[in-house]
């Protein structure tokens, strides 16, 4: 479970990106995590797995306190970043066996675990090729690979979907759908597809300008907002729209 | 007769003038004498330093003088770089009062195998008079125990076991490229 | 953390790159030690001097190596996306960033290793070999080290890969201005204050009074000590600036 409690960023020069965020991710969830652009999502997630120290607030991951340097709390999550970068020169098997060895996988288990994830991702028969050469599409299986491989029981997937054809996206979310529902890792993801979020999400939250607007579960946001937004079947866009969007123009 | 005279006065005192000439020659205005080493028999890397005395045997004082060692290359007929000597440096006495005698100390390390003359200059920045002692041999001997062979073999070797490393690494890569 | 070391010698020392970097310093020390045969004027050199001038371009090489490497490890993991996911490990930064000294490390024993037959060339039929390589690793290993140190130091502050490797080439120059100039230039000034604080300067004069001089070990040691300072201050900077590894909000 992660437990985020007045979360607050707030840089030298005064910008506050995050602003008193509380959220709870509870076991089993997929967690849709939505904004426009700069609303604060990469420094949430950031804040959320320790990589940056909050101004204020607390984050507490499985009842442990999130610090930077924390290695418990690293075992326990697995995270891809937003524009995550790979080891060109290493073959996809060596690069997970890197990070198998790097989260203190067991030695007697690392071999078999890589096997285990890059059948999980679909990438076993391509596993022995330079990284460099791969696809996007299959960097990011790669990628979603190395995420998993220390067995993490909460994963941060920060726009896991992001440039990849229709296909390449349907692949990723089945990957993401598989992993909570067989695995059972709670998923916590941020997206501009709220196609996608509201297809494998059961829980989401909305956030702008560092404050979260709106949060619960999904058909609960949907019943709350037929009133509002005067709509029998209002989809995720329409109530993002509804809240995010500038009374004179609107971005995403 | 008054011709003869002249003649007779004018051979007189070119006598008085060569007779002084000698005189300058067999004591100068001012005297610079190497007094240590009177000579070097080493090899190259060898370090000294090279004592000198300088008199001003004049009534005069001698205000901001430089004293500093030269060298000319006898076995290649030709002067030194000092600074390859690190004795590119000379000293300064700023006073020399009349009959006084100062010594100085000039660091000098021979890094060239030849044969030198090295001799000590002095001369002051206001007069264009320039005094010189005697030169001293200096002998430095090639050492070089350096084979030229060995250094062949290490030339062409190293580089071509390295080589030939490049070639086993470019290979498993492209193993793994066609992987 | 020992895979992630092992991941760094893989990347930087048996890396295509890297072998071709050996090469060529290999072809550089051959060229330097061939001429000291074939050309006139470096032939007539004492073969103490040319055993010195052979350490002197060893040790000028290996630093301007380790720094171009040092200056790009931790801002190339930024640049290319990849030291997010290094620091989400249980690794702390301190272990991250030892890992890159030992990667350094390891490249310049093998360039300290390819000089070995050189050195044995050079010093045929002397005894100078052992006091050679006392210095080699003993003075040159501090004073690379240390300046491979600054330069990660300066990758970790400075995101940018390019704008490291200037900053530690110019520190490089810096401290090594004593080296270009005549003895005249080095006894006053800015030049003269250089001269006294730097340790190139001080790796130098260690090694005439070590190889040439032969003066007693407190003399040496006490010509050493601006090295041994360097790596001190190195140390401390790099420590300092591993602590700082962070990321802002969406970079």
């Amino acid at each position: 479970m992660i437990k985020a409690t007045n979360l607050t960023k707030q840089y030298d020069n005064g910008f506050v990106a995050v602003d008193s965020l509380n959220l709870q991710v509870n076991k089993g969830d997929i967690y849709g995590f939505l904004g426009p652009n700069g609303a604060g999502k990469t420094t949430t997630i950031r804040m959320l797995n320790g990589l940056i120290e909050p101004s204020n607030g607390s984050v507490t991951i499985e009842g442990k306190v999130v610090k930077s340097e924390n290695g418990s709390v690293s075992k326990l999550i697995g995270v891809l970043p937003e524009s995550h970068g790979y080891y060109n020169w290493m073959t996809g098997r060596e690069y997970l066996h890197l990070f198998a060895e790097l989260y203190g996988v067991e030695k007697t288990r690392r071999k078999s675990r890589v096997e285990e994830v890059l059948d999980w991702v679909g990438m076993a028969g391509k596993a022995d090729i330079l990284i460099g050469q791969y696809s996007r599409g299959m960097r990011q299986r790669i990628g979603i690979a190395k995420t998993i491989v220390h067995e993490p029981s909460i994963i941060f997937l920060d726009e896991p979907t992001l440039g990849l054809d229709p296909q390449g996206q349907k692949d990723i979310q089945s990957i993401i759908t598989r992993l909570n529902q067989e695995q059972n890792v709670t998923v916590f993801i941020t997206s501009h597809l709220l196609k996608e979020i509201s297809e494998i999400c059961n829980r989401v939250a909305i956030v702008k300008q560092g404050k979260l607007l709106e949060e619960g579960y999904l058909e609960e946001l949907i019943d709350g907002y037929r009133l509002i937004l005067k709509n029998e079947n209002p989809t995720l866009e329409d109530i993002f729209f509804s809240l995010t969007t500038d009374e004179v123009g609107g971005n995403i | 007769m008054l011709k003869k005279a002249g003649i007779v006065l004018a051979i007189l005192l070119g006598f008085v003038i060569t007779g002084q000439s000698a005189m300058a020659m067999a004591q100068p205005n001012v005297e610079v004498k190497v007094i240590s080493p009177q000579q070097v028999k080493d090899y190259p890397g060898k370090e000294t330093t090279v004592k000198a005395q300088i008199t001003n045997h004049t009534s005069q004082s001698i205000k901001d003088m430089v004293v500093y060692i030269t060298m000319a290359d006898m076995g290649k007929k030709w002067t030194v770089n000092l600074e390859d000597y690190s004795a590119d440096q000379p000293q300064q006495v700023k006073e020399l009062k009349p009959g006084e005698t100062k010594e100085i100390s000039l660091p000098i390390r021979f890094v060239y195998t030849s044969n030198y003359y090295l001799y000590v200059t002095a001369t002051s920045a206001h007069s264009f008079d320039v005094y010189s002692s005697n030169g001293i041999p200096i002998e430095i001997m090639g050492n070089t125990k350096i084979n030229p062979t060995i250094i062949q073999v290490v030339s062409i070797g190293t580089p071509l076991l390295i080589l030939i490393l490049v070639g086993m690494n470019f290979r498993k890569t492209k193993k793994r490229r066609i992987a | 953390m020992s895979s992630l070391i092992k991941k760094e010698i893989r990347e930087h020392v048996f890396s295509r790159k890297g072998v071709w970097i050996f090469f060529a310093i290999a072809i550089l020390f051959s060229g330097l030690t061939y001429s000291f045969v074939s050309v006139k004027e470096l032939s007539l050199l004492a073969q103490v001097e040319v055993n010195m001038t052979f350490m002197k371009a060893l040790i000028g090489i290996s630093i301007l190596v380790s720094i171009i490497l040092g200056s790009t490890m931790v801002s190339g993991e930024r640049e290319q996306g990849t030291l997010e996911s290094l620091l989400l490990t249980p690794l702390s930064k301190v272990e991250i960033i030892l890992s890159k000294v030992i990667g350094i490390l390891v490249f310049w024993l093998i360039i300290s290793a390819i000089s070995l037959p050189y050195f044995y060339a050079l010093t045929y039929g002397t005894n100078m070999l052992p006091t050679i390589l006392a210095y080699l690793y003993l003075i040159g290993l501090p004073l690379v080290i240390s300046f491979s140190l600054l330069s990660l130091a300066f990758s970790t502050w400075i995101s940018s890969s390019k704008n490291a490797t200037l900053l530690s080439i110019i520190l490089f120059l810096v401290t090594a201005i004593p080296m270009f100039l005549s003895t005249t230039m080095k006894k006053s000034g800015f030049a003269h204050v250089i001269d006294l604080s730097s340790p190139v300067s001080a790796s130098m004069l260690t090694l005439k009074d070590w190889l040439v001089n032969k003066l007693s070990f407190l003399t040496i040691f006490l010509d050493s000590l601006p090295v041994l300072g360097f790596l001190v201050i190195s140390i401390i900077c790099l420590f300092y600036a591993s602590k700082k590894m962070d990321f802002l909000g969406g970079e």
